[in-house]
């Protein structure tokens, strides 16, 4: 039997559990690096007083990678096809409202609150697809309003 | 005495009737809106409250929980669209009875049972907390810790779509708490050099980023897939049927009572909240349906099951918020880092430390219910018609209050970076399946839960035997594991997304 036919339960696809497998191997990744080289790096093994201070980022990964490992090996054996099969929205677009937020936070680094929140409000309704000026022109007005009325009432 | 009399004062003060009013008017707008959660707008209105005093600050924030679940019926029944999760299950009976042109009736029903199940699950927080309190003042850190792995237990495994993604969002929480001076040693852990980060990671800017950033993005991307999406128009079929006769009051008063059981239920159980309050709600009234009723084709007890539940929750949500200081939604996670902008750290001494606050922040929740009455009333329809406005021009300005919230904050940029790393990382845990809410939950009582886990292993003297002598901490961990161990199996999991 094959395993997309599978009937009892089990993993599903090649496609599902190479995405399975690459989650983990990613979280488990990013749990060695911070075990052996970030958590070490960034805090002291010894403190003059208590319990070392090193402790709990230490065990708090250490449970992760235990059941980023148990939750891999369970679903290999539990999940089935259709529980995996999670429909998601192509990762460009969030990609690309990114980018423009991203565009905007620099445009308020470069030019202020007040004309960078009009820009950031601009570029992500550009980027959302708006292309109606009144609309466009209503969220760039709104965009700048909040930080106006802080400018305004000196918060 | 004096305590209360000061509490009363201080509710009536016109800044805090004033901040009530505009929370509910805001909760009405956040509800009504489809593309705006509650929790996003709770987010977004912590940082509006700086410059208010306490009281005034957490009345406005109640109002506009109260009020968005109140308002998240309205596009419910006139749209068939929830205008937040928890108003899914009112969709059932509500959009039928718009059809057939009892929208109003629907729109009272589901307001009188949203005051309702609020006023009664008011009374309860205010009747139980104190108690509850001073019981967990007798607490020491073993049962502390205890308590609190099994309501993060909990929360990971009814929070998300798996128990493993869970606890893993909510231990990651814990982790990133841990950033920042040791509070034992006092030796920076985790900061790259950073001194903003000695402070910690701020609270505002994560709790924005992961959720009103993150579901932004969430919100622009599904509104960019649906290219051309069919407008959609409010119902105006003609109102043959709007007032509510007394018969029909004593035949839903029993439904009002069990529903709002549940709904205080829901919100005592960490991890519950008030979209499982409102579906198990709205499940047990139909199960104990009598001959005559019509669930599902426009039945009145139906819209008052869920209604009543779902506004039940967050009072008493507050209960273990403050009896023990544990959140155990993600409305109640906010809150916790309101009153933590204020000076404020709830838990069992708030009684003694605050009492006046807590009396005024109770008297305040009432004030709001009947504000939200009124509010209700009167903006019966207009608030129907709100729902109609495009995400395209809710989407980018969220993002910049996102961001002048989170300014204001410390008056920084590093702030505002920070709340744009959260908003990435909460965006690719929701895609992921990972839980946000375990996520914040963990993050806010991160740094309670390493205190009393260190407090309890110096106790202890990392002796197992001594564990015997708490039977509360071990009963709590031995539910905690049976519970692991059932969640974390397919096929035990039937609801996902507590608040």
């Amino acid at each position: 039997m094959s395993d997309r036919d599978a009937g009892d339960g089990r993993a599903g696809r090649p496609s599902q559990r190479a995405a399975l497998l690459t989650e983990t191997v990613i979280v488990a990744g990013a749990c060695l690096l911070a075990l052996f080289w970030i958590i070490p790096a960034e805090t002291m093994d010894q403190a003059q007083l208590g319990l070392s201070p090193r402790m709990m980022p230490m065990s708090c990964i250490a449970v992760i990678l235990v059941l980023t490992l148990g939750r891999c090996a369970l679903d290999m054996v539990f999940t089935s096809q259709a529980k995996r099969e999670t429909p998601r929205q192509p990762l460009r677009y969030a990609l690309l409202v990114m980018v423009a937020a991203a565009c905007g936070l620099t445009a308020i680094h470069q030019f202020g609150l007040l004309a960078g929140s009009v820009l950031l409000s601009l570029f992500v309704v550009l980027a959302i697809g708006e292309r109606r000026p009144l609309r466009i022109l209503a969220v760039a007005l709104a965009g700048g309003a909040v930080p106006m009325l802080i400018r305004t009432l000196g918060l | 005495m004096e305590d209360l009399l000061l509490g009363i004062g201080d509710a009536l003060s016109p800044d805090a009737l004033l901040a009530v009013l505009f929370g509910i008017l805001m909760g009405y707008v956040v509800g009504v809106l489809p593309g705006l959660s509650r929790p996003t707008a709770l987010a977004v209105a912590v940082p509006l409250t700086y410059y208010l005093s306490p009281v005034a600050a957490i009345a406005f924030l109640v109002g506009i929980t109260k009020a968005s679940a109140a308002g998240g019926a309205t596009s419910a029944i006139m749209l068939n669209t929830p205008g937040e999760p928890s108003s899914a299950a009112t969709c059932y009976d509500g959009y039928p009875m718009a059809r057939a042109g009892k929208g109003k009736k629907a729109l009272k029903i589901a307001l009188y049972a949203s005051v309702f199940g609020d006023i009664v699950s008011t009374l309860m927080l205010i009747a139980l907390a104190k108690p509850l309190a001073a019981f967990a003042l007798k607490f020491g850190p073993v049962e502390m810790t205890a308590i609190m792995i099994f309501a993060l237990t909990f929360i990971a495994a009814l929070s998300g779509g798996s128990m493993f993604r869970g606890m893993i969002s909510g231990i990651l929480g814990i982790f990133i708490a841990t950033v920042g001076l040791d509070a034992e040693s006092g030796t920076p852990r985790l900061t790259f050099g950073m001194v903003d980060l000695f402070d910690g990671v701020p609270l505002i800017a994560t709790t924005v980023g992961m959720l009103a950033f993150a579901e932004m993005l969430l919100q622009a991307e599904a509104l960019m897939a649906r290219k051309k999406a069919g407008a959609t128009e409010i119902a105006t079929m003609e109102e043959t049927d709007t007032s509510i006769s007394r018969a029909e009051v004593r035949r839903v008063f029993p439904t009002l009572l069990r529903s709002t059981g549940i709904g205080v239920g829901a919100g005592i159980i960490p991890g519950l909240g008030p979209t499982i309050g409102a579906f198990l709600s709205y499940a047990v009234a139909k199960k104990l349906a009598r001959p005559g009723d019509t669930f599902g084709e426009g039945d009145i007890k139906g819209v008052a099951a869920t209604e009543a539940a779902d506004n039940a929750v967050l009072p008493a949500s507050l209960i273990p918020l403050f009896a023990i200081g544990l959140p155990g939604s993600v409305s109640a996670a906010v809150l916790v880092s309101a009153f933590m902008v204020h000076g404020i750290t709830p838990g069992p001494l708030i009684f003694e430390e605050n009492a006046a606050l807590i009396y005024g922040v109770y008297f305040s929740m009432i004030i709001a219910s009947l504000v939200m009455l009124a509010v209700g009333r009167i903006g019966l329809t207009f608030f129907a018609r709100i729902g109609s406005v495009s995400p395209a021009i809710i989407i980018p300005v969220v993002f910049a209050l996102c961001v002048s919230g989170t300014f204001l904050e410390a008056h920084s940029m590093f702030a505002v970076n920070v709340m744009f790393v959260f908003g990435v990382l909460g965006y690719i845990m929701q895609r992921y399946g990972y839980s946000v809410v375990a996520f914040l939950i963990g993050f806010v009582v991160g740094p309670m839960f390493e205190l009393s886990l260190r407090q309890a292993l110096i106790v202890t003297g990392g002796r197992l035997d001594v564990w015997l002598e708490h039977p509360i901490a071990l009963t709590m961990l031995a539910i905690s594991a049976v519970a692991a161990v059932v969640f974390m199996f397919p096929g035990t999991r039937k609801f996902g997304g507590a608040d």
